[in-house]
């Protein structure tokens, strides 16, 4: 059984800290909560309540994993404070504890005569300390009444319903989030087709993620759409046949499958995004195929010397992919292996162009373009090609080096359509529930190590927001006592009993002084327990967090949690970035070692007599390909700072850049070799550059990237002077 | 004072963790109509209250007593023995004491109490199950929240209150008896 991986938490590094990876592994965050905010006319309400708590029956049943968020009503929530009941008490109770407890005693005998139900132990809890506790719990939606799975409250003549829910799905896999949202939206539909009045507006990160992959696939199928049929004109009029398109789709089918045979055989988990990455073979399958093809069309003479530049160029890019490997970057490392399989198969594949009989040469006006443009090629000296060479590189570089910025935050992957994004903001700003992604992590080996941590923590939270440091802040002591809190209520509570008023008092109800043995319930089935702690068996990586809110001053608060080596301000959208940045950096040294790679196997493999010849004229291949990078860099530039899809986009450029220059060096004709790099740039560019002009910032930095960089990249590949070994022209 | 509205009361005080408007939506149906306009009594009302409260692990009821008040906005619940305490009832939410402190989740409650003193049917029916005999009626929530803590609601009496019995899931049980005050009796009689 295939099992892939779709969720980016499958491509941190290798060595990412184990607690950063246990928290965002298991916890689940705000953004895997999602809210339905319905808004309408009074009358209404009730009959949208009832068709939600049907339709919210038939969401939870279906298999994405969606259920309502748990209310502090919940039976098992109650549960655990009826099993401390007489153990915890709120702060404000332990200060009348502790110097009113008359007060606390009237307060008791007031409740006793309300018509409200008890729940407590009455006898482990004479004071209903347990009942005040769970009355006093932070709201989960302020201002909003509880009922059932739903939220409600009225402003004027205006109901609003809430509808938290939860999923068990990665908000950051596609298929995941697709899944979640295409149940929602029937709901929403169903709201909407009887309500017409009602409004709706969406919250989560779930929605923005789909919508993300909605609009990137959008895209894809409408620029992939258009880039097609300008591929196959463009091809029609060149070959006069789509037999070459067809010999194209059918070698990459085939090392499409030994490529993923060869992930799936050496990884336990192949990834989803490696397809992705992957998808540059497409625009070297092609070059392969071109280059083959025109190549044995004219003659076993021109075969013979196509070969060994089909051979070396395929080479030093397999070679090159296969470094890959020692990138500590899993999803790096099966790139690597996927290119450098399906590479093999293409080579394999193409050498036997001339026994399949699938040898075309272009149409005659497109050989007599390319001997025009050799021609014009040719009058250009070998001392001024150097020059130009030189020129072409200076100048880009320094226009690179003068712009270069980087951004490598997650946001900027990714953009939600306008009317989502204000749905988003409307929905916070009505429930006042979310917290920012920023936490305090603790770590440690076990979560009783954590704990008396964790209460000194949450004891100077008040401390810091009167200082201005954090707004807001939920914590576990939120609901529950701190270990000090509850040594001090117990200590409290044995001296009332044997003091006066607390003896009338149990006198007046007629039992006897409760006795305090440890509580057989745990707090570990506490339901928010989750939410806070995280521990496995056999792991000795226990994380606990408190979530935050506006944070002003981010220094001043990692300053303060210095004094805990445990503790650490922590934020997962800032270790995604950095996530990001690492791939882009190792990418970047990939692409350098590349470089290096391919002058290596080229000076050593060019055939040109010499060394010195060999060298010039590797040299000459890599100036070129850092040429093209450069330029494509600097335009992307214009539109945003360079991140790790600006790095994939100019693998490409490399790769191709390598097998042009391998093909202009080569004892091919040049007006031959012309030929098929002009085709195979011009489809790479129209497949791949069109999506510069997507809308989602990733997809746009790999358009432009391809666009402009097999762009120049073919425009400078004849300027390569091969005057020094004239005897191979 | 209508026995009813005291139920009513009572059982709406109760659910104050969760909204009685969850669940099916079922009509009154006429005969619960007519026990409620039977039991319609002009106000303002007042009358007096004894309340025994049975709570298991005590070994002898509590015992409470105080005045009812309930006009055409709010409802006064005011213990006198053996503690006082004043309870008042509105549209904004149910506050114990003078503060004017809102307790948290009540308005939807108070909502409903008020309209129920309107003899609003609907708003009972949608949130209990009954069974009605001559003089009684028995009345089980029909939420899951609510039956975490109420198991039954039976309330007796024929022209006027007489008794309410409250029986919690948790096995207590609180039995209260009206009596119209001296005034509200003479201006009956």
């Amino acid at each position: 059984m295939v099992q892939w991986q779709s969720s980016l938490l499958d491509t941190l590094p290798q060595e990412a800290d184990p607690y950063h990876k246990r928290y965002l592994a298991s916890q689940k965050p705000n953004e895997q909560r999602f809210l339905l905010l319905f808004s309408g006319p009074e009358e209404l309400q009730a009959p949208l309540q009832k068709l939600l708590t049907a339709q919210l029956t038939a969401l939870t049943e279906h298999a994405s994993g969606i259920t309502p968020l748990s209310g502090q009503s919940s039976a098992q929530f109650l549960q655990v404070y009826a099993e401390h009941a007489g153990y915890w008490a709120t702060p404000a109770a332990l200060t009348l504890l502790q110097h009113d407890p008359q007060q606390l005693i009237n307060n008791a005998q007031q409740r006793l005569q309300q018509p409200l139900p008890v729940w407590a132990d009455i006898q482990q809890d004479p004071l209903l300390l347990g009942q005040t506790y769970v009355e006093s719990l932070p709201e989960v939606f302020p201002g909003f009444q509880a009922s059932g799975p739903l939220y409600q409250r009225r402003q004027g003549d205006v109901f609003q319903l809430l509808l938290p829910l939860t999923s068990t799905a990665d908000a950051l896999s596609q298929t995941a989030a697709e899944q979640v949202t295409q149940q929602v939206e029937q709901l929403i539909a169903q709201v909407q087709q009887q309500f017409p009045q009602v409004e709706v507006a969406r919250s989560g990160l779930i929605f923005h993620a789909s919508a993300a992959a909605a609009q990137a696939k959008s895209e894809m199928t409408w620029f992939g759409g258009l880039s097609v049929i300008v591929v196959l004109l463009l091809l029609l009029w060149v070959f006069r046949s789509l037999r070459q398109l067809f010999f194209a789709a059918l070698t990459l089918a085939l090392s499409s499958l030994a490529g993923i045979t060869a992930v799936l055989w050496a990884f336990p988990h192949a990834h989803l995004l490696t397809l992705v990455f992957a998808t540059t073979l497409i625009g070297l399958c092609i070059d392969y195929v071109f280059h083959a093809s025109i190549g044995a069309s004219h003659g076993r003479h021109s075969w013979r010397h196509v070969v060994p530049a089909l051979l070396l160029g395929a080479c030093t890019t397999i070679a090159g992919f296969l470094l890959l490997l020692g990138l500590p970057l899993p999803l790096m490392q099966q790139l690597g292996v996927f290119m450098a399989a399906a590479l093999a198969v293409v080579l394999l594949v193409v050498l036997l162009t001339p026994q399949l009989g699938l040898a075309q040469s272009p149409k005659p006006q497109w050989q007599a373009l390319h001997q025009t443009l050799e021609n014009g090629y040719q009058r250009l000296s070998s001392r001024l090609r150097l020059s130009l060479l030189c020129i072409a590189c200076f100048v880009p570089v320094a226009t690179l080096a003068a712009l270069y910025d980087t951004d490598d935050a997650v946001q900027q992957l990714a953009s939600s359509p306008a009317s989502l994004l204000a749905q988003e903001q409307h929905v916070r700003a009505q429930t006042s529930a979310y917290y920012d992604a920023d936490v305090i992590l603790l770590r440690g080996p076990d979560i009783a190590a954590l704990y008396p941590i964790y209460g000194e923590i949450n004891a100077l939270l008040p401390q810091w927001q009167q200082q201005g440091i954090l707004s807001r802040w939920q914590s576990w002591f939120d609901y529950v006592p701190t270990p000090q809190q509850l040594a001090t209520t117990q200590a409290a509570l044995e001296k009332l009993w044997q003091q006066p008023e607390g003896q009338a008092y149990l006198s007046w109800l007629g039992i006897d002084a409760p006795s305090y043995p440890p509580t057989s319930g745990g707090i570990a089935h506490h339901p928010l327990y989750p939410a806070f702690f995280n521990a496995q068996e056999n792991d000795a990586a226990a994380v606990a967090i408190i979530r935050l809110a506006d944070i002003t001053d981010r220094a001043a608060l990692k300053q303060a949690l210095q004094h805990w080596p445990q503790a650490e301000l922590f934020n997962p959208l800032t270790q995604a970035s950095d996530s990001l940045a690492l791939y882009r950096q190792q990418l970047a040294l990939w692409l350098l070692g590349l470089l290096a790679l391919a002058w290596l196997l080229l000076t050593w493999r060019l055939p040109a007599e010499k060394l010195q010849q060999r060298a010039l004229i590797s040299t000459q291949i890599i100036v070129i390909i850092i040429s093209a990078i450069a330029c494509a860099f600097s335009v992307a530039l214009l539109s945003q700072a360079l991140n790790l899809f600006h790095l994939i986009g100019a693998m490409l450029v490399v790769v191709l850049g390598i097998d042009y220059g391998v093909f202009c060096a080569s004892p091919i004709q040049r007006a031959h070799a012309l030929q098929a790099i002009s085709i195979s740039a011009l489809t790479t560019m129209v497949a791949f550059g069109a999506l510069s002009f997507s809308s989602t910032p990733a997809i746009a930095a790999f358009g432009t990237t391809v666009l402009v960089g097999v762009g120049v990249t073919a425009l400078l590949a004849p300027v390569l002077s091969t005057a020094y070994f004239k005897g191979h022209s | 004072m209508s026995l009813y509205r005291y139920l009513l009361l009572l059982s709406c005080t109760i659910i104050m963790l969760g909204s009685p408007r969850v669940g099916a939506q079922d009509a009154p149906s006429d005969a619960l109509k007519n026990f409620l306009a039977a039991q319609q009594q002009p106000l303002p009302l007042h009358v007096n209250f004894v309340q025994r409260r049975s709570i298991e692990g005590l070994p002898r009821p509590l015992v409470s007593e105080g005045e009812l008040t309930i006009t055409a906005t709010q409802v006064l619940w005011h213990t006198q023995q053996p503690l006082q305490q004043q309870l008042t009832i509105s549209a904004e939410g149910i506050t114990a004491g003078g503060d004017g402190t809102t307790m948290r989740g009540s308005e939807v409650v108070a909502q409903l109490l008020l309209a129920v003193l309107q003899g609003d049917a609907e708003a009972l029916a949608q949130s209990f199950s009954y069974q009605q005999t001559e003089h009684c009626l028995a009345l089980q929530p029909k939420a899951a929240q609510l039956q975490q803590f109420i198991r039954e609601i039976t309330s007796c009496g024929s022209a006027g209150i007489e008794q309410v019995t409250i029986e919690e899931t948790q096995g207590n049980r609180s039995v209260i008896t009206f009596t119209p005050r001296e005034s509200q009796a003479d201006a009956t009689h």
